[in-house]
C-alpha cells in the first residue's frame, strides 16, 4: 500500500485530467474526502483534489436536474430543489446521510461512485434515472444504472465524474424512500427508493431500488414488471415485495446478517411502495 | 507541503505531511480541546468548524484546509467570558464524562449561527453525529435550545 506522497490542486478539469494521466504511481481523485479519510490505508500516492473546479452548482429546469460533482450531500439537502414535491424522495434521502458533519464534506457524486456499499443515496438516484456527466478524452455520460451493473461500464481511471443529470418526475408522480439503520447516525442495514405513478388506482411506471443491503445498489426490475398496471393496494405491494427477493442477493455483515436483511426487507420495500401508492400510513 | 488557514481567527502557515489529518494539524498548533475519539469520523468528539460548517477533523486532511479558515472550541469563548452555548451547558448539567462537549458545541455553534431559531428537531439533526458516551442527549437538546433564545435576546438587545 502506497503512502501519501503529493496533494494536489489543479485550477480546471483539463488539468485535473492532465495530472491524473501523466502522474506517476497511483493518482486518484478527492473531494469531500470523508471516505479517503476514513481509510487506514490509501489506496492512491498522489490525491488530486477537485473542489476548486467549480463543480459545486445545484440546477433545475422545467425538465431536468443538475448536480455539480463536487455539490455535497448538505448542499443538496438544503437545496430549493428537494422542496419541490417530485424530489422529496432525494431530500429524505440526502438528510439520512450519517451526520451533519459528513453531510458538510462528502458529495453527492462521492456517495455515487466511491462509498458504495455504505452509500444511501444510490437508490434513489437510480429511480430518478440518474446519469453520471463524465470527462475524459471525449464527454460522455453514463446511466447510473449501468455503471453499477456493468463492470465494463465502470469508470477507467482517467475519467472524471464532472456531475449527474436526471430528468424531472412528471407532477403527478409519486416518490417515497425509506433507510433502515440501527441508529440515527449509522450505516444503513437496507436502503429502499422507488418512484411511481397511480392512475385510476394501478401502478404505472413504477421504478424501484435497494442499496446497502445488497453487494452493489440495483434496480429490482422483476418487481417492477410485476407492478405495472396492478391495484395499488397493499396486497400486490406484499406480493411485489416477495417478488423483489427472489433474484436478490444479500449481505451479511457487522450491521446485519443476511438472515436478518431477508426478513426486513421485504418490509421495507412494502412500505416504500405504500407510501408511492398513497397509502403510507396505513400500510404501516 | 505548506498551507494556510486562518485557526480561531489567527492566520497561520502550517508546514504539514500530504496525509496528515486536520485534527493532528490543530493539537500540533496548540488546540488540545480537539479531542481523538474514534479516528474514523464516527463519534464526533473531534468536531470543528470550517468555513462555518461542522465537519470530523478526524477524517479531514490538513490539505483540505488550505485557504480557509477553522474555529475550534478555543474559539468560542474564554473562562470569564463563556459563549451563550456554554452557559446554557452548564446551566443545565449537561455535561456528564466530558467525552463530547468540545465536539458538541461546535456542533451546536454551527447551527445556530446559521439558524437562530431552529426547531428541537433541527437541533436533534445537527448533534446526531455527536455520540455522548453518558447518553445524556436530552440535556444537550434543552440547553442548545435555551442557548438559541438567549443568542436571540442578546442579538435583539445589541440592535
Amino acid at each position: 500500500m502506497p503512502t501519501l506522497r503529493e496533494y494536489l490542486k489543479p485550477a480546471s478539469v483539463s488539468q485535473a485530467l492532465e495530472m491524473i494521466r501523466s502522474l506517476e504511481g497511483k493518482p486518484g481523485y478527492i473531494a469531500g474526502g470523508t471516505f479517503l479519510g476514513m481509510a487506514r490505508q490509501l489506496p492512491f500516492d498522489v490525491l488530486i483534489d477537485i473542489t476548486g473546479l467549480g463543480l459545486g452548482t445545484i440546477e433545475m429546469d422545467r425538465e431536468q436536474v443538475r448536480l455539480g460533482a463536487t455539490a455535497t450531500i448538505q448542499d443538496l439537502a438544503d437545496s430549493d430543489i428537494v422542496s419541490d414535491p417530485r424530489l422529496m424522495l432525494l431530500g429524505r434521502a440526502a438528510r439520512s446521510v450519517a451526520g451533519r458533519q459528513i453531510r458538510n464534506m462528502a458529495t453527492v457524486a462521492g456517495n455515487l461512485v466511491s462509498a458504495t456499499l455504505l452509500a444511501d443515496l444510490p437508490a434513489a438516484l437510480l429511480v430518478l434515472g440518474a446519469e453520471l456527466i463524465m470527462a475524459g478524452t471525449e464527454s460522455r455520460r453514463i446511466p447510473l444504472v449501468d455503471y453499477y451493473s456493468d463492470r465494463s461500464g465502470r469508470r477507467p481511471k482517467d475519467w472524471l465524474v464532472t456531475g449527474i443529470v436526471f430528468p424531472l418526475p412528471p407532477p403527478e408522480a409519486r416518490g417515497a424512500f425509506i433507510k433502515f439503520a440501527r441508529t440515527a447516525n449509522d450505516v444503513a442495514i437496507a436502503d429502499v427508493a422507488c418512484w411511481a405513478r397511480v392512475d385510476r388506482g394501478r401502478f404505472q411506471q413504477v421504478r424501484l431500488a435497494v442499496s446497502a443491503a445488497v453487494n452493489r445498489p440495483r434496480r429490482l426490475t422483476a418487481a417492477e414488471r410485476f407492478l405495472e398496471n396492478r391495484p395499488a393496494d397493499p396486497e400486490t405491494c406484499r406480493a411485489a415485495a416477495e417478488r423483489a427477493m427472489e433474484d436478490l442477493s444479500l449481505l451479511d455483515n457487522v450491521r446485519a446478517k443476511r438472515s436478518y436483511r431477508k426478513q426486513v426487507l421485504p418490509v421495507l420495500i412494502r412500505r416504500a411502495l405504500l407510501d408511492c401508492a398513497g397509502n403510507g400510513e396505513k400500510g404501516r | 507541503m505548506k498551507i494556510r488557514l486562518t485557526i480561531n481567527g489567527t492566520p497561520r502557515e502550517a508546514e504539514i505531511a500530504p496525509d496528515e489529518k486536520l485534527l493532528d494539524l490543530l493539537r500540533r498548533e496548540g488546540c488540545l480541546g480537539v479531542k481523538y475519539g474514534c479516528g474514523r469520523g464516527e463519534c464526533g468528539t473531534c468536531t470543528v468548524i470550517l468555513d462555518g460548517r461542522a465537519v470530523k477533523s478526524c477524517i479531514t486532511f490538513a490539505a483540505q484546509t488550505d485557504g480557509r479558515s477553522v474555529v475550534t472550541i478555543e474559539g468560542i469563548g474564554r473562562p470569564g467570558h463563556l459563549h451563550p452555548i456554554q452557559e446554557a451547558i452548564l446551566d443545565h448539567g449537561a455535561v456528564q464524562c466530558g467525552y463530547c462537549t468540545s465536539g458538541l458545541i461546535c456542533s451546536a455553534k454551527a447551527l445556530l449561527d446559521e439558524n437562530p431559531d431552529p426547531t428541537e428537531e433541527e437541533v436533534r439533526q445537527a448533534i446526531k453525529g455527536n455520540l455522548c458516551r453518558c447518553t445524556g442527549y436530552e440535556k444537550y437538546v434543552a440547553a442548545i435550545l435555551d442557548a438559541a433564545g438567549r443568542m436571540r435576546s442578546q442579538t435583539g438587545e445589541k440592535a
